[in-house]
């Protein structure tokens, strides 16, 4: 069948030469291979180095919810941590209040995120460039503002806080952590060889150019958006558990949404495994940093931001594929 | 033979602040022709395409496609509808390859590939399938954009400006292509040109367009012989023809 | 709540504080199409300036005024030569990804240097009673000082080659480029005197407020308001917006139940950009 090879075909650059069909999964080859580790670690590694790896993963999860919709269609989000913060919500009131079991809890987390996105989404959307990206950092900030308030006191407990209590091991949350990680990706793989993917990056690319080709941009980026603040919002709900507290100004602060981005950005944004490799890379960096200069991290992201700005904006992935060193294919 | 209309502008008009952009303009676009819209700078002619492709809203008048008002739609509608167009600079997507750039265009998973590489071996692109669309040249992405349109399967093509920017031998096959296209495959075109000797050597009418609105209509000949449209261009001394000998 | 003149006088000091920080944002955004995230941390940056004159030296800040603004001029127009300037012309993501690096270098970099502490300057806090409004000296000298920073602003702009070098820049670069205008020292020039007045700023905020580290951030977001209110890129429409904003801060507190007072920047940004997504007095902007 036809079709079958020119599937192959399609999504390799240079016209098919049977070592670049194959290069083209070695994606999916490491990424197995970084799955198979991270399941195998916590018999391979202490608890401290598992925390790391926990760690990792969170950020990885991140990194890959905001590239869904900002790598995919360009539209630069900075609202992200308002999505993770009312996960982390929902889940924390869910337990804290309602006790309700854990996995319920976090699947909430998600579906509340999802819904407050989708409400948002309808005005956003309508916004470009520039200002859609000022308009989701105020968005970002209002909401910090707004569960903060006394006014949503007796939901949020405001400035106090939520202090929760779980009743399962960190190993349980580990796995979940990885499960939603595998899934964040495998989604993300779907989409970036789907032509709904190729229509989302038409819009990254020029959406004037996209509407005009029959492209409904409007619900595709509704739908990214969606999609987006639901894995951000089940990283929020999970990572509640983990810190066991949560207050306002930890739940939606600033970094959350940045260090993510810069993850995405180092790897490479729009791509599948960008998130993957700059989760993992800068949060073991971070650790580094964490642990020599201490309070410097967030000016050490900031150096690392700049620098890829000015020397590598299209990231690490992209930049191999220009140089011929990855086929340019969707599947990496 | 008179063709029923594929596409008309009844009485559009559209201002921006205190600019009347399109004023009151009215014309037809028969099925299988192939229309010039010409006039000088300013006269609303790219305003009007983005008007009949939905970009722009038009504050009255109406746009007709098909027998159909089409004003309220999008511009994804229009499309889907069998509406496609190209602009004045092109609009490839530059970091995707040439196949998917075909990809996005096609409502359907009906013989993508095989109609994606078909479209591609019209123009000459299809060896170049799996570059970026930003490796090409200008000439090949106005190419490749308009392969591209094929996708959707449209009924009419509004073209802005084919010409400009591209090499003699590349505009000859493009103009090889938009006749083949219409001869063979019975698509319409409308375009946007500023290169008289193309527009009077290969459409089948002529709409002048000034200040707004159309003045005049009709076969190349009768625009050539029309005293208005040499006043719109040149005031009273030259006429357009005068550019003649620079193009194709 | 309190009497509506005290309100209006209220509103109009701090209004006059903030035009200081929108104008320059404005400035720059219009010189060289680059949202500049870092320019809440200048205004930071001078308000620690004229903190530690006062604290080390025992300068006013009236008098560290100027030195605040020539130092973070030259901090600006060091920044933009060297880094900034590289990504003109680039696409809005990068210049915004840029500046946002260079806020968390300098903000992270205040913490560990000044701490969190909360500080200001105790200056002239004799109150005044006028008509039946009441307002420490500081804020009367504050507010006409930025009267006069934004006068002097206008003045520059109209009335100076550089200004209209900067101005001519601002409508249309190519047109500056082809009249023989150096586009490159007018962006220099034009983000050095936006840092200066956020300097001068925070100049004033340290006398008639608190400052932290974190102040930087706070401020952009309502500069960020102001600044689409007025239309990216105006500054007359940003001097407006600025007091128009005051204003309404100024009464939305005191008739706004206090619980939910400080989401109004938010609340009023996002409903601008629903309504009218290029700005009240908007000139539009392209997409990209």
């Amino acid at each position: 069948m036809s079709t079958r090879r020119e599937r192959a075909d399609s999504s390799v650059h240079g016209g098919g030469s049977s070592w670049v069909a194959w290069l083209s999964w070695l994606g999916v080859a490491i990424f197995a291979v970084y799955v198979a580790f991270m399941l195998a670690a916590p018999w391979l590694v202490n608890r401290g180095t598992l925390s790391l790896l926990y760690l990792v993963l969170y950020f990885v999860l991140l990194a890959a919810s905001w590239n869904l919709m900002s790598g995919f269609t360009g539209y630069i989000n900075f609202a992200h941590v308002a999505f993770i913060g009312v996960g982390m919500y929902a889940s924390a009131i869910a337990i804290a209040d309602l006790g309700a079991p854990w996995f319920l809890a976090v699947a909430l987390g998600g579906c509340v995120a999802a819904a407050y996105a989708a409400v948002l989404s309808v005005p956003l959307l309508r916004i470009k460039g520039p200002y859609f990206t000022i308009t989701t950092l105020a968005v970002a900030e209002g909401t910090r503002v707004i569960m903060s308030s006394a006014f949503m006191e007796p939901l949020t407990r405001a400035g106090s806080g939520i202090p929760l209590f779980v009743q399962i091991g960190f190993e349980t949350k580990y796995f979940a952590m990885l499960a939603l990680v595998v899934a964040v990706v495998v989604v993300t793989y779907v989409l970036a060889n789907s032509r709904i993917g190729l229509r989302l990056l038409s819009i990254r690319e020029d959406e004037r150019a996209a509407e005009n080709l029959g492209v409904n941009t409007t619900r595709l980026k509704i739908g990214a958006f969606v999609l987006s603040a639901f894995f951000a919002g089940l990283g929020g709900g999970l990572h509640a558990m983990y810190l066991s507290y949560i207050d306002p100004f930890n739940a939606f602060h600033i970094k959350y949404t940045v260090i993510p981005i810069i993850m995405t950005f180092f790897g490479g944004i729009g791509t599948v495994l960008g998130p993957v490799l700059g989760g993992t890379v800068l949060e073991l960096f971070n650790d580094y940093i964490w642990a020599h200069v201490l309070r410097l991290n967030l000016a050490t992201f900031g150096v690392v931001l700049v620098a890829l700005i000015l020397f590598m904006p299209q990231g690490l992935l992209e930049w191999l594929k220009d140089r011929g060193f990855l086929p340019k294919t969707r599947r990496i | 033979m008179m063709q029923a209309p594929v596409f008309e502008a009844r009485a559009v008009t559209k201002s921006f602040a205190s600019l009347r952009a399109v004023d009151d303009c009215s014309f037809a676009v028969e099925k299988g022709a192939i229309v010039g819209l010409i006039g000088p700078n300013g006269a609303g002619k790219t305003t009007l395409f983005d008007i009949a492709s939905g970009a722009t809203r038009l504050d009255s008048g109406q746009i007709v496609f098909r027998g159909e008002d089409i004003s309220a739609l999008k511009p994804h509608q229009r499309a889907l509808k069998g509406l496609g167009r190209t602009f004045q600079l092109t609009r490839v997507f530059p970091k995707m390859t040439l196949m998917e750039n075909m990809f996005v265009a096609s409502p359907g998973d009906h013989r993508l590939h095989e109609r994606a590489r078909e479209y591609l071996e019209l123009v000459n692109l299809v060896d170049r399938r799996h570059e970026y669309a930003s490796d090409l040249s200008y000439g090949q992405q106005k190419l490749l954009e308009l392969a591209r349109i094929l996708m959707l399967d449209p009924e009419l093509i509004l073209l802005d400006e084919p010409a400009a920017g591209v090499n003699p031998t590349l505009l000859k096959s493009l103009l090889a292509f938009i006749h083949e296209l219409r001869d063979t495959w019975g698509k319409t075109f409308l375009i946007i040109e500023h290169n008289m000797n193309l527009v009077m050597g290969h459409c089948d009418k002529v709409v002048v367009m000034s200040a707004g609105s159309v003045i005049a209509e009709g076969s190349g000949e009768e625009i050539q012989a029309n005293e208005e449209v040499l006043e719109a261009y040149f005031g009273k001394s030259t006429h357009p023809l005068g550019r003649a000998g620079h193009g194709a | 709540m309190d009497h509506p003149l005290q309100l209006l006088a209220n509103g109009l000091v701090v209004g006059a504080i903030y035009s200081l920080v929108a104008v320059g944002l404005s400035l720059v955004f219009g010189v060289m199409r680059v949202i500049n995230i870092a320019h809440g941390d200048f205004a930071m940056l001078g308000a620690y300036v004229a903190f530690f004159a006062w604290d080390w030296l025992g300068l006013s800040p009236l008098v560290s005024l100027l030195p605040a603004m020539a130092i973070l001029f030259l901090f600006g127009a060091g920044l933009q030569r060297l880094v900034i300037e590289r990504v003109v012309g680039r696409p809005l993501l990068a210049s915004l990804m840029l500046t946002f690096g260079l806020s968390l270098i300098i903000w992270n970099s205040s913490q560990v240097a000044f701490t969190t502490k909360l500080r200001g300057i105790s200056y002239l806090t004799e109150p005044v009673t006028f008509l039946g409004v009441t307002m420490s000296q500081s804020y009367i000298v504050g507010f006409v000082l930025a009267l006069i920073l934004t006068g002097a602003l206008f003045a520059f702009l109209k009335f100076t080659a550089p200004g209209k070098a900067i101005r001519a820049t601002s409508q249309n670069q190519d047109v500056a480029l082809a009249c023989g205008i150096d586009v490159r020292r007018a962006r220099t020039l034009a983000f050095g005197i936006g840092a200066a007045l956020a300097a001068a700023a925070g100049t004033l905020i340290s006398m008639t407020g608190f400052i932290y580290p974190y102040m930087g951030f706070e401020y952009l977001a309502k500069t960020f308001t102001i600044v689409v209110l007025g239309g990216l890129g105006s500054v007359a429409g940003a001097l407006v917006a600025a007091f128009a904003y005051g204003l309404l801060e100024s009464f939305g507190t005191a008739m706004l139940s206090p619980r939910i007072a400080p989401a109004l920047p938010f609340v009023l940004l996002i409903a601008i950009m629903i309504f009218r997504p290029s700005g009240l007095f908007g000139t539009s902007v392209a997409d990209r």
